[in-house]
């Protein structure tokens, strides 16, 4: 009896000091005396963090923004003093822009496409058969993802060149899969792992073929995962500098980021121009995550019922 | 439709090795049969109806509808309907796609598909939910609505597995008739899997009770109630369950078989009693409603521990040398927990089976 009385109390007096002071961090700090100091050291740190992802952002929009005779001036101004089109129009027609742009597109396109499919038909694959050595087979996977691409890519020249694949835009999507494939396939993996398999044999029941209780039931609950893996495997495809600058010796085939880090290293930079084809290269990557990602959050949604 | 088994024997591979989840198992269904699998958990009950779903390969064995052999057709073209122990619901699809599914593999119209949902949901009484979620709905009302997606289409036969298993007790005896009702007017043979041994003898034409992966027994309700091949069946079936006695045959003869249980000599009734001979160990079964309680007269003696209402009547536990002991006894009797008390078993009214085969060797007339 005495006992719990001691432990009430106890508790009692603990509760009270939490109801009047939450414990919290910074002003448990606070009382030590260092609340100041501490506040401004975080802030200081999360402007700092914006400053970095930020700022070059912004640099690059408002650097493309000026009158192209402005870009060098001494001292530079955050903002432009006047607008101008000029870098875009000079980008447009001065330089291998559009043929660029157009490789990174027909690059993401096959990327995307190849990776998303073969990773979900993969992915379905080893949930649903019974393939010996599965647990192997998901560690090499994943330790090939693990290879820097520089390593990839040159072993990946001499094959090409080999079958002819070179300076091929086919060459360069299968090249550039095969370095967004082994993640691709680990994420189905795990995401049909978590269909459970008794909704499509009730779809079979229901006189649905083996590739039809896939389509309909499988499939459609995968969904988020496939979108994760379009995004990923875009991301991949448009970003990739490594491969394509080392199988496609040719300019005309370079993808942006080739083409763009070249203007960077031909007799003068051009800087106009240089921020101006990075701001179009941003653009697309923007609408495409923009689009997919109301279907994810929607797929994630309808996953989350069950 | 006719749906025979033969010899069904269903091995898995697992990594500490062969599992065997049926074997021997032999049965034949009837056009318009309902045709209940029993059983305790584990005992194959399931797997079975897989194989005839066309979800499992049977290891060996066949399995015809109709005399024709099924091996090889895949579960799609079968035309059947399942009902999964899992529910299995497209949590990615409304109750009314849910529900008519069946019809969307078949191409049948928009328009139409949604008016047989409609029919088959107010059947199972869930017309309101038609426009939600599975993940919107209870445990039960989910149940109802994969019921619904099995009635919506005419399928050759039913395969029902535990499909009341997460209803309340008054739900579970509507959506049995509901069961029951289609079942009448389709005419076609269900097979209907449950643990429950009274929902298999309130519904079924035929009951095969199952255990560890063989069939113990098939037969109507009745013949296994009052004609149990073996103990296991004489345990399962029936609620409360059977008493048993070990005990030792006295004397054989004529009708009258005496058996020596715990030292008191228990004289019964049999229809033959050539099938036993003296000195063999027995196993005397009798129901809780052919065990007699008096105060003073009676073969066995014990103590009450529990008195439990069931339904309209009693149950008496009683603990004595002969084992626990289990009689039903009217609502308005006088006994107490905690007397001592004398047995007498209702001599016409027992099952004597060999106590080391379990089977029984023979029953008394009034069974
Ligand atoms: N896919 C499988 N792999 C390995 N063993 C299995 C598999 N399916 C079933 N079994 C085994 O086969 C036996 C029978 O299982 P089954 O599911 O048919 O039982 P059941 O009678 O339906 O039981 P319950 O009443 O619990 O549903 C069990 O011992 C089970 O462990
Ligand atoms: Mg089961």
């Amino acid at each position: 009896m005495s006992i719990r009385n001691d432990i009430g109390q106890k508790w009692s007096s603990v509760k009270q000091r939490t109801v009047d002071k939450p414990w919290n961090p910074l002003t448990h700090l606070s009382h030590q005396g260092r609340s100041r100091g501490w506040n401004l050291l975080l802030n200081a740190l999360l402007v700092l963090l914006l400053f970095v992802v930020i700022f070059p952002i912004f640099w690059m929009v408002s650097t493309a923004l000026r009158p192209t005779d402005m870009i060098y001036n001494v001292p530079q101004t955050l903002l432009p003093q006047a607008f101008s089109v000029e870098n875009f129009v000079n980008t447009f027609e001065g330089t291998n822009f559009p043929t660029y742009f157009t490789n990174s597109m027909i690059l993401s396109v096959g990327v995307v496409g190849v990776t998303t499919s073969m990773s979900t038909l993969a992915g379905y694959g080893l949930t649903r058969i019974d393939i010996p050595h599965k647990k192997t087979f998901a560690r090499i996977i994943l330790f090939g993802y693990m290879f820097p691409q520089i390593l990839l890519a040159i072993p990946m020249f001499i094959f090409w060149s080999r079958i002819g694949l070179i300076n091929s835009h086919l060459g360069l999507i299968l090249a550039v899969t095969a370095t967004a494939l082994p993640f691709g396939i680990w994420l189905m993996w795990k995401f049909f792992q978590n269909v459970p398999i008794s909704l499509e044999e009730s779809a079979q029941m229901a006189g649905a073929s083996p590739f039809r209780a896939f389509y309909e039931i499988a499939l459609p609950m995968a969904k988020p995962g496939v979108i994760a893996v379009a995004i990923f495997s875009y991301a991949t495809a448009w970003g990739a500098y490594t491969i394509p600058r080392i199988i496609m010796p040719t300019s005309e085939n370079w993808p942006l980021t080739v083409g763009i880090h070249m203007f960077t290293i031909q007799k003068q930079t051009l800087w106009g121009e240089v921020m101006a084809a990075s701001v179009m290269m941003v653009i697309p990557a923007f609408i495409f995550v923009f689009a997919l990602q109301k279907y994810l959050l929607e797929g994630f949604e309808v996953g989350g019922q069950m | 439709m006719t749906i025979e088994v033969s010899s069904l024997r269903k091995e898995f591979s697992s990594p500490s090795g062969t599992i065997t989840a049926v074997d021997g198992i032999d049965f034949s269904i009837d056009e318009g049969d309902f045709f209940t699998f029993v059983g305790p958990s584990g005992c194959g009950k399931t797997t079975t109806l897989r194989c005839i779903a066309g979800l499992e390969t049977p290891t060996s064995g066949s399995i015809r509808f109709d005399g024709e052999d099924m091996t090889g057709k895949p579960a799609h073209k079968r035309n059947l309907a399942m009902m999964f122990q899992n529910i299995a619901l497209y949590p990615h699809m409304k109750v009314k796609e849910n529900i008519s599914y069946p019809l969307k593999v078949r191409n049948v119209p928009k328009q139409e598909r949604y008016e047989n949902a409609e029919e088959a949901a107010d059947i199972m009484q869930i017309r309101e939910l038609l426009e939600k979620y599975p993940g919107e709905l209870s445990g039960g009302q989910q149940q109802r609505a994969a019921l619904a997606r099995t009635i919506v289409h005419e399928p050759e036969a039913f395969l029902m597995d535990e499909p009341l298993s997460d209803l309340d007790a008054k739900l579970k005896v509507e959506i049995r008739k509901e069961i029951q009702r289609v079942h009448d007017r389709v005419e076609k043979p269900t097979i209907y899997v449950t643990h429950d041994q009274e929902e298999a003898m309130t519904m079924s034409d035929r009951i095969a009770v199952f255990n560890d992966g063989g069939i113990e027994q098939i037969g109507t309700p009745d013949e296994l109630y009052q004609r149990p091949t073996n103990r296991f069946v004489a345990n399962f079936i029936g609620n409360p369950s059977m008493n048993f006695f070990d005990g030792t045959v006295d004397r054989a003869s004529g009708e009258t078989v005496v058996v020596s249980v715990d030292g008191r000599d228990v004289e019964l009734r049999v229809v033959d009693s050539t099938a036993v001979g003296v000195g063999d160990e027995v196993t005397v079964g009798v129901r809780p409603e052919d065990v007699r309680l008096d105060r003073n007269d009676g073969d066995l003696e014990g103590e009450i521990t529990l008195i439990e209402r069931i339904g309209k009547q009693m149950l008496a536990t009683i603990e004595g040398p002969q084992g626990e002991v289990r009689v039903t006894l009217p609502a308005d009797n006088a006994y107490e927990k905690g007397e001592v008390i004398r047995l007498s078993i209702e001599t016409r009214a027992t099952h004597l089976f060999d106590s080391g085969s379990n089977d029984v060797v023979t029953r008394g007339p009034d069974v």
